[in-house]
């Protein structure tokens, strides 16, 4: 275990509580860390705080208690454009419904990140068809708006757009879940090879098996806390 | 920033019915109250015009207390003021021409009136109001025939007088001297304003001023310019660079506040018409604005989570609402000129029954007059621009509270 993890969550806490709802505790005290470079999934049945708790990470949300820090950087430090900032510049994010922009092509969709960073219009370009070939996405599809794609060439571009521009961190959230078994088994072997090829590091919210069984490290989350930690190899 | 304004142009697209909806609904209003003000102006325009030109012209320069207190002491003297050097220094002033306007007792054999007696240069004066500039020879008044007067008709009528019978006038003249005087009726004025048909009676300049015992004296110097609507600019301009302060200049806003009133008045009928309208216009802006803005919140969610800034998803909102009304304005500004260029070259002539009834109120009206100029689109195009500021309000509002966590969740 190194001395700067990529995540490091000390005691994290998260109640939902929406208006006139009995609080919810998603998430119950959480010391989770996570190394550069993993292939990490993170299970367990629903409602154990899988999502929460990605989403905590991802600066999408704010913890209730604890503290996170992403790539050495204080998320609660951060204001809200500064966490939009920081998204930009070191997260890239998997859902589980693809979710393109539906009026800008495939390789728009995946350009899009690179777009808000300012890079030049020749080096984006020649960033989405590297990836888009990595992918296997056929150069006929480019300019294709989300609508004339398969659901696993959506994902697919999803996943280019999130690779893109190099983020430190992926976090994919059911990312197989509106997949084909075999589409799936797929699009995680491309991703598992991009991590081993590439050094990026990916965090999985699942209860997929094809995910469980490919991930190197498996966490199991039950009741906001950590159930189980277990690393193979 | 090029890409988001070609993504709001797609996003535009994406619900086409929705957008037809918006940008028809200020299509429909830059065109209903462009025309509405072009008819409006037009036909305004040409009814202070034809009584402006008929009576008291554009512009006239009195004694600075005369339009307030009408005594022949408020008066001018001849040589104070030069009109060919008014003329060389404003070339805007078309003509011009004196008046002596005083008030007297008309006498026929059988009955008495009292009269606004108008004095007039027979030379100039047709070249400033229509007054006298009528067709019969019988209403051309000369310097040659200076003991005839021309009579209202309604007052000729009422004395019981025709053209060739005589009538004696007694006034009170400049510093209270008594006048009086026998004139020949050479022939009557018709201006279609019964007030003035009632009680005018004309004469020349010089007799006038001999009525009134004041020789080389006028009360008012009527001046013509190329255009009535500029007259208030007009006035200011020309009274800064009169010589002598003893004078001061009058738009016919001013000597004619009926005139003026009577629009305003029918401007702010016609503003309470615009303002239901312009509401109903800014309810569908912002409907459709909110509409755009809520279905398409998960979208947002991505685009905040790959590290799009709430500040620039309101951009894209209100660019794309900035897009949709733009649309509209153009289609609108292009369709109104359009029938306009047509319309302004051709007035709608009015039925009898109209004319008659403008003529009741003493306008000289033939048709509805369209008018082109730009400002007819003033109103709805910057109604309309502050009804979709108002409402570009609400993406920024809401983006305010806006958790990608929960737009992420959003159905």
């Amino acid at each position: 275990m190194s001395e700067q993890p990529l995540v490091h969550a000390t005691n994290l806490v998260k109640v939902y509580q929406d208006g006139s709802y009995v609080p919810v505790r998603a998430l119950g005290g959480v010391d989770f860390r996570v190394e550069a470079g993993e292939f990490t999934a993170i299970a367990g049945p629903s409602g154990s705080g899988k999502t929460t708790l990605l989403n905590l990470i991802g600066s999408l949300d704010a913890p209730t208690e604890g503290r996170i820090e992403v790539a050495g950087q204080d998320l609660s430090l951060l204001t809200r454009k500064g966490r939009a900032d920081f998204r930009l510049n070191n997260l890239g994010f998997i859902f589980q419904s693809h979710n393109l922009i539906p009026v800008l092509t495939a390789a728009e969709n995946a350009e899009f990140s690179l777009l808000l960073q300012g890079v030049p219009t020749g080096e984006r370009r020649r960033r989405v068809l590297s990836e888009f070939a990595d992918l296997g996405i056929e150069e006929g599809l480019t300019r294709r708006r989300p609508a004339k794609l398969s659901g696993g060439q959506q994902q697919r571009v999803a996943i280019a757009r999130a690779l893109v521009s190099r983020p430190k961190l992926i976090l994919a959230d059911e990312p197989t879940a509106s997949l084909d078994s075999k589409t799936g088994a797929r699009l995680l072997d491309k991703m598992r090879d991009l991590n081993e090829r590439t050094g990026i590091t990916f965090l999985f919210s699942t209860h997929d098996p094809m995910v469980i069984d490919r991930a190197r490290r498996l966490v199991v989350l039950r009741d906001g806390l950590i159930a189980s930690d277990e690393t193979r190899n | 920033m090029l890409r988001l304004v070609k993504l709001a142009w797609r996003d535009i697209w994406r619900n086409r019915r929705r957008t037809l909806l918006t940008t028809g609904a200020v299509f429909f209003a830059v065109v209903v109250i462009s025309l509405a003000n072009s008819v409006q102006f037009g036909t305004y325009d040409a009814m202070e015009q034809s009584v402006v030109r008929l009576t008291t012209s554009e512009l006239q320069v009195q004694h600075p207390r005369f339009h307030e207190e009408r005594t022949l002491e408020h008066s001018l003297q001849e040589k104070a003021l030069d009109i060919d050097e008014l003329r060389l220094a404003h070339p805007w002033i078309v003509a011009a021409s004196r008046r002596l306007t005083g008030f007297g007792l008309v006498s026929s054999d059988s009955a008495s009136a009292g009269a606004l007696i108008m004095g007039v240069d027979p030379v100039h004066e047709p070249t400033v109001a229509g007054l006298l500039r009528l067709d019969s020879e019988e209403t051309t008044l000369t310097a040659n025939r200076p003991q005839s007067v021309l009579l209202g008709a309604v007052m000729a009528r009422n004395l019981g007088v025709i053209p060739g019978d005589s009538v004696v006038v007694l006034t009170q003249g400049y510093h209270n001297v008594m006048g009086a005087e026998v004139y020949a009726v050479q022939g009557l004025v018709r201006t279609g304003t019964p007030q003035m048909d009632r009680a005018t009676m004309v004469t020349t300049l010089t007799a006038a001023q001999d009525l009134f015992s004041m020789p080389g004296r006028y009360t008012e110097l009527v001046l013509r310019t190329d255009r009535h609507t500029t007259a208030r600019e007009h006035a200011m301009r020309l009274e800064s660079t009169l010589a002598t302060e003893e004078a001061a200049v009058l738009p016919w806003q001013v000597l004619m506040p009926d005139l003026d009133q009577m629009r305003r008045l029918d401007d702010a009928s016609n503003a309470i018409f615009y303002v239901f309208l312009l509401l109903l216009i800014g309810f569908e802006i912002f409907n459709t604005t909110a509409m755009s803005m809520m279905e398409r919140v998960r979208e947002f969610g991505v685009m905040m989570a790959m590290g799009l800034k709430p500040s620039l998803i309101s951009g894209l909102v209100a660019m794309e609402l900035a897009m949709k009304v733009l649309l509209g304005i153009g289609a609108g500004i292009v369709v109104t000129a359009g029938v306009v260029a047509i319309l302004a070259g051709e007035p709608i002539a009015l039925s009898q029954d109209m004319r008659e009834l403008y003529d009741d109120f003493g306008f000289v009206v033939d048709g509805l007059y369209f008018t082109s100029r730009p400002s007819i689109y003033a109103l709805p195009v910057v109604a309309v621009s502050i009804m979709s500021l108002l409402s570009m309000g609400f993406p920024i509002l809401k983006m305010r509270s806006f958790a990608p966590v929960k737009a992420l969740r959003a159905a």
